[in-house]
């Protein structure tokens, strides 16, 4: 698994996938554009996935608490502009915020987001 | 001026997903309006209401224009002075515009395409939209006694009459851009809430703050969350409504408040508020245990949940070379510093493992 920041990346096999955000299928996106795993609240800067030669596909977290999932057939990286440049392997990837927990009164936790 | 042929029928040439493509690419600038507080365009507005008037009756005097601070202020003088307002006006003035654009517009889609086409463009504003009214609703009623009864449905009769103005936010981008209602448009542009009576029109100004946090719920700490110019005001932490009083003590809050809070919400409220990095700095703070992973630290809180955080260095250094520490508060039966930050991440200790780490 790799960390930056508040965000981790944990390699996955494809069956650890759950169905419905398999269903719901990856974002469309244009072509060289980047997938944003997350931005950052404060600085607006956000953890930036590239894959490489743009062959990859990222599927978004169903709701703020649940993972997102990344698809990267030839690798990748991920980039940001205050945390160094993480390589990344061939494969399928489980994306995790960061939370903080919150007393059960209010929420039982909430996103970190630097 | 012009003349009103555009709110009588949708523009033919509008398709039902053009219509949602445009009241999408209006979103934005609709939530901006919605939530702006800057001071409102009395000409507009007068202008404005005066012409929405000669359309719903033609034959009739133009209507008096009041102006008040606040839907309080507003609401107050609807009760007070009926005879000088006359009878409520809003069915005319404002309602069957806009019942009549619904219609025709449904007329033209079909049930099923006008489901669709109204969901698209109204469905991401309308429960912020709705909250915000119901809370402001509630507020006003909250200035009269809960015993006195009487009064305060007086208030709330006076409510019904309102036109939301901004608040119409979530819907008038389907209106706007199907080419309809383009008064009420301008009306949310340039006034706050109004209450058209035969007699007069009363307009409100805009807040002078609303603020919301990143989950678009009423939300300050040091002070309301919502104000007017009258005093009238909201205050509000994470969308769960406090009492003048406890907002203002929340602004103000100190360590020793916050240990001499009773009320375990009210408690948690403060410590969020104050955050509870700050709080375990000032408050003689027990080092628990320390690993690879940072340190940990516990705060006792009496009847209520500790406060346990791990402290972590970030591992990516500041321009300037340094490292940011941060903390993070995590489980109060947290044990270790790494078992703390792998929680985190939604694992456990043994789980979390990272390979590389920027």
């Amino acid at each position: 698994m790799y960390r930056q920041g508040d965000v981790l990346i944990v390699p996955v096999t494809e069956n650890a996938v759950p169905e419905d955000v398999r269903t719901a299928g990856p974002k469309h996106r244009r072509p060289r554009e980047s997938m944003v795993l997350a931005l950052g609240e404060s600085t607006g800067h956000a953890h930036a996935l590239v894959a490489t030669r743009d062959e990859g596909d990222f599927y978004p977290a169903p709701s703020e608490s649940e993972p997102a999932f990344v698809f990267l057939p030839l690798g990748g990286k991920v980039v940001h502009e205050e945390h160094g440049t993480i390589p990344l392997p061939e494969g399928w990837f489980k994306v995790v915020r960061q939370r903080e927990y919150e007393p059960r009164a209010l929420r039982s936790f909430r996103v970190v987001a630097d | 001026m012009q003349s009103p042929a555009t709110t009588e029928a949708p523009r033919p040439d509008l398709t039902a997903d053009a219509i949602v493509a445009v009241a999408a690419a209006t979103h934005e600038t609709w939530r901006a309006i919605a939530l702006s507080t800057e001071s409102v365009d009395r000409e507009v507005a007068e202008q404005t209401v005066r012409k929405l008037y000669v359309d719903a009756r033609p034959d009739a005097a133009p209507p008096e224009i009041i102006w008040c601070r606040s839907p309080l202020e507003a609401a107050r003088l609807v009760v007070e002075q009926a005879d000088r307002l006359g009878a409520p006006a809003r069915d005319r003035v404002r309602d069957l515009i806009w019942a009549r654009g619904r219609a025709q517009l449904a007329e033209r889609l079909g049930p099923r395409e006008f489901g669709r086409v109204w969901q698209a463009a109204c469905g991401e504003l309308a429960p912020l939209m709705s909250t915000l009214i119901t809370r402001i609703a509630a507020g006003v009623e909250e200035h009269v006694d809960a015993e006195n009864t009487a009064e305060r449905a007086a208030l709330r009769v006076a409510l019904t009459h309102a036109v939301h103005g901004p608040f119409d936010a979530a819907w008038l981008p389907l209106y706007e851009a199907a080419g309809m209602a383009e008064d009420l448009g301008r009306m949310a542009r340039s006034a706050g809430w109004w209450w058209p009576f035969e007699n007069a029109v009363v307009l409100t100004e805009r807040p002078l703050a609303l603020r919301l946090d990143d989950q678009d719920r009423l939300h300050h700490g040091d002070g309301p969350a919502l104000a007017y110019s009258d005093g009238f005001a909201l205050h509000s932490w994470r969308g769960t409504p406090l009492t003048p009083e406890f907002g203002q003590r929340l602004a103000a809050t100190t360590p020793e408040s916050i240990r001499a809070e009773e009320n375990a919400e009210l408690r948690r409220m403060m410590v969020e508020h104050y955050t509870p990095e700050r709080f375990l700095k000032e408050s003689g703070a027990t080092p628990l245990q320390e690993d690879e992973a940072g340190k940990l630290w516990r705060v006792e809180m009496g009847s209520d949940e500790a406060i346990v955080m791990v402290e972590v260095v970030n591992s990516s250094p500041e321009p300037d070379g340094t490292f940011n520490v941060y903390f993070l508060r995590v489980p109060p039966d947290t044990r270790t510093a790494k078992a703390g930050v792998a929680w985190t991440f939604g694992l456990t200790e043994d789980e979390y493992q990272p390979l590389r780490q920027t």
